[in-house]
């Protein structure tokens, strides 16, 4: 569920200040779009570092967060290409392992055992996480550009549109995120044109677009905040003076200086998504079980009925990836807020 | 505040009237009320089924349905389940009260932990104490409740029974009672809870530690604590009668606000556990598209939410001196 923000003490209205509006202003977009890819070493010794190369050498030095960044890059590279990590295929039943034609323990055979039909649930876990991690990576890309322009939007122009905005979000956060994306899964399925878009109720699209449609509201939020607080700060007011267009403000100051907490909301919301796909899965309201649309949150809910029966693997060894994931990408988010907050070191002591 | 208090409860009327308007469109386009009865009963006559759509108030158009169904509601006429025809408030009545017990408790509980956690880590912050406690927390929250709560059913109904040798689980799994208990029992109904509690409360133990943390930290930096401090203030009085008070302010109202984070995980665990409280209530009733059972469900969660709202400002002003209401 994503009620909870894992990062309680992240002041989400932050905001690096004039000094790096400039930097922006004078390093181009190069910087916006080749953030990650930069090398480090160019900026050594260099008097100017732009601020996404500080972000990334600060990030660098947190152990933690590199860590948790190598084990998030292989699981994703694992089930992105699930082909490579798996010894049989998804839907593969194996032959008779042992003394059981069905639910076999961990062996050499299958290392984390097999289900109901034999297959090898090690294998299958890569399958499902392939979904699963699309799934979130999807949501989130829709969610936080949706949720950055209405954001920005909102905080920039006020009047009507933000007050739309904030009756709507503040009407969804009221209800817990289930019921919400329960009702509002029925509703979307029965108007017709709605339904064109996003396919049937059981599928992967229709899942992604879903979430995407409550995800949204969290990024926008807190992207209003970031650029309420900076419209008003000098270097805005100094540009507007210049003459500078209404969406050359937006795109080149307001945008990029939101850009370390829109990092961070990104984050949030692959884990936000993962795990609501995996919740409406456990409860049998996610995508139809069948070859290529497995999901950790289906291998999951297959194993309920297991474990009175004391199949435990079914239940350990997704649950166990799943929440390796959601920690790894916690602790990167985590990661970035310090890295692109330039007073961390002092407030976190 | 009294002022206050009186014009924010009365703001809450039109509230009310607005999201149970939306919540009913929603409801009505996205489950239809008579389908939803003729699939759960396939064999209804046609004098039932209008006998339904009667006493319901389904009929006319979207808007006169809604005041129909706000006289039926209001005037206590709340119907029937479209499933095995059992009137809602008895349920509802019942599940309310099974959720508030599991819901106080978890959070009680919870709170209890989590401020205490975070109070011992801000109090000697990057100590070994305050890393594996942050740590861990992150970890806690990181762990969806359907997750923790299946693997601690496994844990107890089969890992610690073979381990032990047992011949029963060491603690029941689901359930209140156990099958054909009646009355009220303490010490059962205690124990059947366990569970149920130690997920919600996982939850709950891993934000408030952090939130609590980042509250003390900051109030730790402040200059009236520093002024305390010069003017000989001990340490010890400095921590409970300046430090904690005010550290204490933002959580009350984030705890209040929380309230539908906490529906939502009672929710998960109330179906894992078979604990038959609201959030059982609602799965069961969007499962059936029961209508009749739906909006009273929503109007109860809507009506707490808004509560919870108002009672963190009022905690807010009264904790903190510096807020007037009026």
């Amino acid at each position: 569920m994503t009620e909870i923000d894992p990062n309680p003490d992240l002041d989400t209205t932050e905001v690096h200040g004039a000094d790096i509006a400039q930097a922006i202003e004078a390093n181009t977009d190069a910087d916006l779009t080749g953030l990650s890819l930069r090398d480090e070493s160019e900026g050594v010794g260099g008097e100017s570092l732009s601020p996404f190369r500080l972000a990334l050498r600060h990030y660098r030095r947190n152990t933690l967060a590199m860590i948790a960044l190598v084990v998030l890059l292989l699981i994703v590279l694992a089930c992105l290409f699930p082909s490579i990590p798996a010894r049989y295929g998804e839907a593969q039943r194996l032959p008779k392992t042992g003394s059981t034609f069905i639910h076999a323990p961990p062996s050499a055979k299958a290392w984390f055992g097999t289900d109901d039909l034999n297959r090898d649930l090690y294998s299958r876990v890569f399958y499902g996480g392939r979904v699963s991690i699309m799934i979130g990576i999807a949501v989130a890309i829709i969610a936080c550009t949706v949720g950055t322009i209405v954001g920005a939007l909102a905080g920039y122009l006020g009047g009507l549109l933000d007050d739309i905005l904030m009756r709507i979000t503040d009407i969804f956060l009221a209800f817990p995120i289930l019921v919400s994306l329960l009702v509002l899964r029925n509703v979307l399925a029965e108007i017709s044109f709605i339904k064109a878009i996003m396919g049937d109720k059981t599928s992967i699209r229709f899942m992604v677009l879903l979430l995407s449609a409550v995800g949204w509201m969290a990024v926008a939020r807190i992207v209003r905040g970031v650029v309420l607080s900076l419209k008003e700060r000098e270097f805005v007011e100094a540009s507007r003076s210049v003459g500078a267009s209404g969406p050359r403000i937006m795109f080149r100051h307001l945008i990029p200086n939101a850009l370390g907490p829109i990092m961070v909301a990104l984050s949030l919301s692959v884990v936000g998504a993962i795990l609501a796909e995996s919740t409406l899965s456990f409860f049998g309201y996610g995508p139809s079980p069948g070859e290529g649309r497995t999901t950790w949150g289906l291998l999951i809910a297959q194993s309920k009925s297991g474990v009175l029966s004391g199949y435990w693997w079914l239940v350990v060894f997704p649950c166990a990836l799943l929440v390796i994931t959601i920690v790894a990408i916690n602790f990167v988010g985590d990661g970035l807020r310090d890295a692109f907050d330039p007073k961390s070191d002092m407030s976190r002591a | 505040m009294i002022r206050f208090v009186a014009r924010r409860l009365m703001w809450t009327i039109p509230t009310l009237f607005l999201i149970t308007f939306l919540v009913f469109i929603a409801i009505r386009i996205g489950t239809d009320p008579v389908q939803s009865y003729l699939r759960i009963n396939p064999r209804a006559s046609q004098k039932k089924i209008e006998q339904y759509k009667q006493t319901n108030g389904l009929t006319g158009n979207i808007v006169s349905q809604y005041f129909n169904w706000l006289h039926h509601f209001v005037t206590f006429n709340w119907g029937r389940s479209i499933k095995g025809s059992r009137p809602v408030w008895p349920e509802l009545k019942a599940a309310m009260a099974n959720t508030l017990v599991l819901g106080t408790l978890a959070t009680a509980v919870g709170l209890v932990f989590g401020l205490a956690i975070g109070i011992l880590s801000a109090m000697r912050p990057r100590s070994l104490f305050d890393q594996t406690s942050t740590t861990t927390a992150f970890v806690g929250i990181s762990i969806p409740p359907y997750v923790s709560a299946i693997l601690l059913q496994l844990f107890f109904a089969i890992t610690l029974t073979r381990w032990l040798g047992l011949s029963k689980p060491l603690l029941p799994t689901s359930g209140i009672y156990p099958p054909g208990h009646k009355g009220f029992d303490l010490r059962l109904r205690l124990k059947y809870l366990i569970l149920p509690i130690t997920v919600v409360a996982i939850q709950v133990i891993a934000v408030y530690s952090r939130y609590m943390r980042a509250s003390l930290l900051e109030v730790k930096n402040s200059d009236y604590l520093r002024t305390a401090r010069a003017k000989g203030v001990s340490e010890r009085r400095i921590l409970v009668r300046h430090a904690l008070r005010n550290a204490l302010i933002p959580i009350v109202t984030v705890a209040a606000i929380d309230i539908g984070g906490i529906i939502g995980g009672l929710i998960i665990t109330e179906r894992i556990f078979e604990n038959k409280g609201m959030g059982d209530f609602f799965l069961t009733a969007y499962t059936n598209g029961d209508f009749p059972q739906l909006m009273p469900w929503m109007v109860f969660v809507v009506l707490a939410v808004i509560l919870a709202n108002l009672l963190a400002d009022v905690l807010y002003a009264v904790l903190d001196p510096r807020i007037r209401l009026d």
